[in-house]
């Protein structure tokens, strides 16, 4: 029963239409193993995810568990928990308005009759949440818990019905330095009672801190796979990008100009404390800190679209106070939200009236239409220039792009406002490597020609390779600032940790 | 933040049933202070007896927004169903069991309409029980455009029996039903599914709770209670009239959310839902006793649903900012 492994996934193939997702992919976790399964984003770790979840068919391929072939036509939710294979997704799987046993036991209650054993509920799940090492009572409500709380409730879920396999994705990206250590400690010790862990990653640190063997995807393929002792952290990122990381990105450019935007003693609603910073024409800043650190907060600030409470903001060096996107658009500043297809993109609308509609007021006609042809012009020009890759005219819904191309319009989009300040939030989320290097070439573009750049992003490897200077955030404030050269991941994780979390009690707010 | 955190206080112990509790309680002392006939035995079993119906729609209403939805079908269900029945009675009792069928199997029927627009062809139910709605009563005046058939006696006599005390039996048999309600939510595997599939139907359904079960049960539920509130009608009316009902589905909606139920599903107690309907029974009473025009009623009524749902507003964005990290407080 030792040799079988938990979890064995061979030859799985998965298609979209006509992106092929998964390709030939094989994939072997043991019991009492931490296995990494790492990839950048879009390599396929989601799509593999829900297959062993049971939410999507493959098309090909084979699943063993525990040695048991598994006919995957018929391999649904139900019958992967009844297997014993329990995944916590990246999103919430719990209900907020209900309380934590009843999230935990949702599903497989413990009933007599159809009536509800509240008692042995409880009592069950007390012992689960210190399997987990979760201090709440069984009765809280979901929705009065912090995220770190949250999230080891969904573990405590998991482990309700007899867990042989547990496969977490990504759950590192919610959680502060202290919360992480604690679910280390949970993750072992599942290991230690032979479960068999799959932790879904692409941070380099993890990884080597907490698993023992490690599989590799890219584009939708095995690209490698072996013990963690055995390799490191260079050649694991070039499993995973393909490349040496510094071809990635493009060479720093000009020196940078003058001060451009400028925030003074800045008070923004729901952060920490007063923020101080500085964008020159010619820069690309970063703006690097975890989840819920007040990143997107603060950017969106800058933008007009979360208050702004005192302190002053200064745009080349006129005093400015942007009460709404509008304000701020005016003022020639430039956002690009994190969610690209909810926020920046209307996914049916064709590629043209994205890149023109911030160009209308320009393109009037003599007779106070738009001028077809100057739209038509400008279209082809905006899409020659990203290398947008759309037939010319722009006439495909946006939604037919990959999300390269998608984010390559929104960039085309904003820049027809021709802005001073562009912000970029997250803006290679969910892109291809390919993709992402030709983005980061228009980033730096940008900055050569006098724009003033910010880059926001939970992605360090990008912070770092991208910026000229890093702030880094944490906890609602701006704990540091490292110099875009010789900054290393571990130097912002350090900026990031020294600042002891003050949220301990942050369930009450 | 200070100012948000008392209304998000607020919105909490709305939610909770205590802010109508507190209307209620204020109306009480307005009523023994002011209405001299208010406290009698007399009137408070004519209040009860007046509240029955809307207690038993009210809740029909409450378990399908427990789910996310809305029935606005229950009054045209109620119409339809105390027509059919009064035609089938005749004024008999010898056809009062034929009539009590048909009203439940009425209701069900109702109730299965609703699920199969809604939760098999997965049309928004505000606006597809709003088409049968339509249908029901149209259908309902097509058979009497004018008042029909006639109770039973026995269901007539019913109505006006009283228990030791004075208490009506219509009021002890609502009574069995909401405790019987209070069991199958808060008790069983069933309620406590109610509450997840209305609370995220996504995530119940991972989860493996068969969500189009519980829904269809939901609508079928409030079709039969909608049919039984049809008898009630009947048997206060004693005909079958087709302008019985006219309006409940909002007054049964207005109580749900007044009793602090949210219109997102997956929240609502029933002491909040009984402290909506007593509000509005007792409204009605009170402010006859003290000769107080209609209108004036009318327009407390309207303020009161305003107030409700401003305050439900509030903690529905409370709700979605749990999915963000909760962020350090400003300081002050």
């Amino acid at each position: 029963m030792a040799d079988a492994p938990a979890i064995q996934l061979e030859g799985i193939g998965k298609t979209y239409g006509p992106v092929t997702a998964l390709d030939d992919v094989s994939l072997t976790v043991h019991r009492g193993e931490v296995h990494a399964l790492m990839g950048e984003n879009g390599a396929g770790k989601s799509t593999l995810l829900k297959i062993l979840s049971g939410v999507v068919r493959p098309d090909a391929g084979t699943l063993r568990v525990l040695g048991e072939a598994v006919e995957l036509g018929r391999y649904t939710p139900g019958a992967a928990r009844d297997l014993g294979v329990a995944i916590v997704h990246q999103e919430f799987s719990l209900i907020p308005s209900l309380t934590v046993a009843e999230n935990i036991f949702l599903g497989q209650e413990r009933a007599r009759g159809g009536v509800l054993r509240e008692a042995e509920m409880a009592a069950r799940a007390r012992e689960l949440l210190a399997r987990v090492s979760a201090s709440v009572a069984p009765s809280t409500r979901v929705e009065t818990l912090s995220v770190a709380q949250a999230q080891l409730v969904e573990i405590a879920k998991a482990l309700a019905s007899d867990v042989k396999v547990i496969a977490l994705d990504e759950p590192s990206a919610v959680l502060s330095g202290a919360e992480l250590r604690g679910l280390f400690e949970v993750i072992r010790a599942l290991a230690a009672d032979g479960v068999a862990v799959l932790y879904v990653s692409h941070r380099i640190d993890e990884v080597f801190e907490l698993c023992s063997r490690f599989s590799v995807l890219k584009d939708g393929r095995n690209s490698g796979a072996g013990a963690i002792e055995e390799t490191d952290a260079d050649s694991l990122i070039s499993l995973m990008v393909g490349r040496s990381l510094s071809h990635l990105f493009p060479p720093p450019g000009v020196e940078p100009g003058s001060a451009v935007l400028e925030a003074t003693n800045l008070e923004v609603l729901g952060l920490a404390a007063p923020v101080n910073l500085t964008l020159r024409a010619g820069e690309i800043v970063g703006l690097a800190g975890l989840q819920g650190s007040g990143r997107t907060r603060l950017a969106r600030a800058l933008f007009g679209d979360v208050p702004i409470l005192g302190g002053s903001l200064t745009l080349s060096s006129s005093p400015l106070r942007p009460g709404s996107p509008a304000d701020a658009m005016r003022g020639r500043i430039a956002y690009l939200p994190e969610d690209r297809k909810g926020m920046g993109l209307a996914l049916d609308k064709p590629v043209s009236l994205h890149i023109s509609m911030l160009a209308w007021k320009r393109l009037r006609s003599r007779f106070g239409g738009i001028g077809r042809m100057q739209e038509r012009t400008l279209v082809d020009k905006a899409i020659d220039a990203l290398a947008i890759k759309t037939a010319k005219g722009g006439a495909a819904p946006v939604r037919t792009l990959s999300g390269g191309n998608q984010q390559k319009v929104v960039i085309a989009k904003w820049l027809e406002l021709l802005p001073d300040v562009i912000i970029f939030d997250e803006p290679t989320r969910g892109i291809d490597v390919g993709s992402k290097e030709q983005i980061y070439g228009i980033l730096r573009n940008l900055a050569d020609a006098g724009k003033a750049v910010l880059v926001v992003s939970s992605e360090l490897i990008e912070v770092l390779g991208l910026s000229d200077r890093i702030l880094v955030m944490a906890d609602g404030q701006i704990v540091g600032e490292l110099p875009g050269t010789g900054a290393t991941e571990e130097s912002i994780m350090r900026l990031i940790a020294s600042h002891t979390t003050h949220g301990k009690n942050e369930a009450a707010a | 933040m200070r100012t948000s955190s008392w209304s998000d206080r607020l919105a909490r112990v709305a939610g909770n049933g205590g802010v109508v509790w507190l209307v209620v309680g204020i109306l009480l002392v307005i009523a023994l202070l002011y209405a001299k006939n208010f406290a009698t035995p007399g009137n408070l079993n004519n209040v009860s007896r007046q509240g029955a119906i809307l207690a038993i729609v009210g809740l029909a209403q409450f378990l399908v927004v427990l789910l996310g939805h809305v029935d606005l079908s229950i009054a045209a269900n109620a119409k339809l169903t105390a027509i059919l029945a009064a035609l089938v009675m005749d004024g008999s009792d010898a056809n009062l069991p034929t009539g009590i069928l048909v009203a439940v199997l009425v209701g069900i029927a109702v109730g299965a309409l609703n699920t199969l627009v809604v939760v098999v062809l997965k049309v928004e139910s505000f606006i597809a029980t709003l088409g049968t709605a339509a249908i029901v009563q149209g259908v309902a005046l097509y058979i009497a455009p004018t008042p029909v058939g006639k109770s039973a006696p026995a269901l007539t006599a019913f109505y006006g029996a009283q228990t030791v005390g004075g208490i009506y039996v219509i009021v002890v048999g609502v009574a069995v039903i909401w405790i019987a309600a209070w069991f199958l939510l808060t008790k069983t595997v069933w309620g406590r599914h109610v509450f997840a599939a209305g609370g995220n139907p996504e995530v119940a359904a991972l989860s493996g709770v068969r969500v189009p079960l519980v829904q269809a049960g939901g609508f079928l539920i409030s079709g039969l209670l909608g049919g039984l509130a049809g008898l009630l009608f009947l048997a206060g009316a004693g005909v079958g009239d087709p302008a019985a009902a006219n309006g409940l589905e909002f007054t049964a909606l207005a109580v749900v959310v007044i009793g602090g139920a949210s219109l997102e599903g997956g929240r609502g107690r029933l002491i909040g839902l009984l402290g909506g309907v007593l509000l509005f029974a007792l409204l009605g009473n009170v402010f006859n006793l003290l000769r107080i025009e209609v209108w004036y009623q009318q327009l407390f009524r309207g303020l009161i649903i305003l107030i409700a749902a401003a305050l439900f507003v509030r903690g529905v964005s409370r709700v979605r900012r749990f999915r963000r990290r909760p962020l350090a407080p400003v300081p002050s």
